[in-house]
């Protein structure tokens, strides 16, 4: 072997196997088709949650604007607080890495 | 055979996943491989990034623009989730008392593989990168600064580097022949 021999390093580090494997193919799509599921689910409950909230908040509206007063009368951290979780966790949401 | 770029309009358009599916079975030896190489021969983590990579992928495949090759991009991406195991995970073997002149020999090329992959440790994280992308992987020096930001100067500097670890470490390893 010559020390010097550029071309021996250079066939020496091609890939010399093709890597052809079903099984990663498979077990990567079905990651995605998992992750997309959680995804559609965590959607759901956010929906629900989103209606829970709505619901007797348009109720409310109707007699004497009785949430807003409730609201005011909570410390103005936890509503900060409640509005900064629920902002985050749309952000997650809809981020791209999700 | 379907182009790439219309395979990733497919995914990205309908979420096609037998598209996607065909992406990773044409790219799937090359990113692998590279991995392998990254990780000197831990063939389980390099597939578990390499899956991680392909996750990547699918999910950024809209921020794709087409600026460099699919497989630039994607070796980008394959690259930078191995930096993010190597920010978490760190280790570094020494290999001693190899056998290279194996190497001489008629070896099968899957046992090649292997001892390359081996033989990687020798190298720094950059200079494994930038010899694998620029002998095996075939990438321009343009290509491998898109991959890996190094300026063109540094990726020169990096393969020929490397080389000379490499032929050192080849011939240190051969049994003399007195």
């Amino acid at each position: 072997m010559k020390s010097n021999d550029d071309s021996f390093l250079t066939s020496l580090l091609q890939y010399h196997t093709r890597l052809i494997d079903q099984q990663f193919v498979d077990d990567i799509i079905n990651n995605i088709k998992a992750k997309n599921k959680f995804r559609l689910k965590l959607m759901v409950i956010a929906v629900f949650l989103a209606l829970a909230v709505a619901i007797p908040l348009l109720i409310s509206l109707g007699e004497d604007l009785f949430f807003i007063n409730t609201l005011s009368s909570y410390s103005p951290y936890i509503i900060t607080f409640f509005l900064l979780s629920a902002l985050g966790f749309g952000t997650w949401l809809t981020s791209d890495d999700f | 055979m379907v182009d790439d770029n219309t395979l990733i309009a497919r995914v990205i358009s309908n979420g096609d996943q037998h598209a996607f599916a065909t992406l990773i079975k044409k790219y799937q030896g090359a990113i692998r491989h590279f991995l392998r190489r990254l990780t000197a021969g831990d063939q389980a983590t390099a597939d578990d990034i390499a899956q991680e990579a392909f996750l990547r992928i699918y999910q950024n495949l809209d921020t794709f623009l087409g600026k460099s090759a699919f497989s630039t991009w994607a070796h980008k991406i394959a690259y930078n989730c191995f930096l993010k195991y190597k920010q978490k995970v760190y280790h570094q073997h020494e290999i001693e008392g190899f056998d290279f002149s194996i190497l001489e020999a008629q070896v099968e090329d899957i046992e090649k593989d292997l001892i390359i992959e081996r033989l990687m440790e020798c190298l720094d994280i950059a200079e494994r990168t930038c010899i694998t992308l620029s002998i095996s992987a075939g990438m321009s020096h343009q290509e491998i600064c898109v991959v890996t930001k190094f300026p063109l100067g540094t990726i020169k500097s990096h393969i020929n580097r490397g080389k000379q670890k490499l032929m050192d470490k080849v011939n240190n390893q051969q049994p003399s022949n007195a």
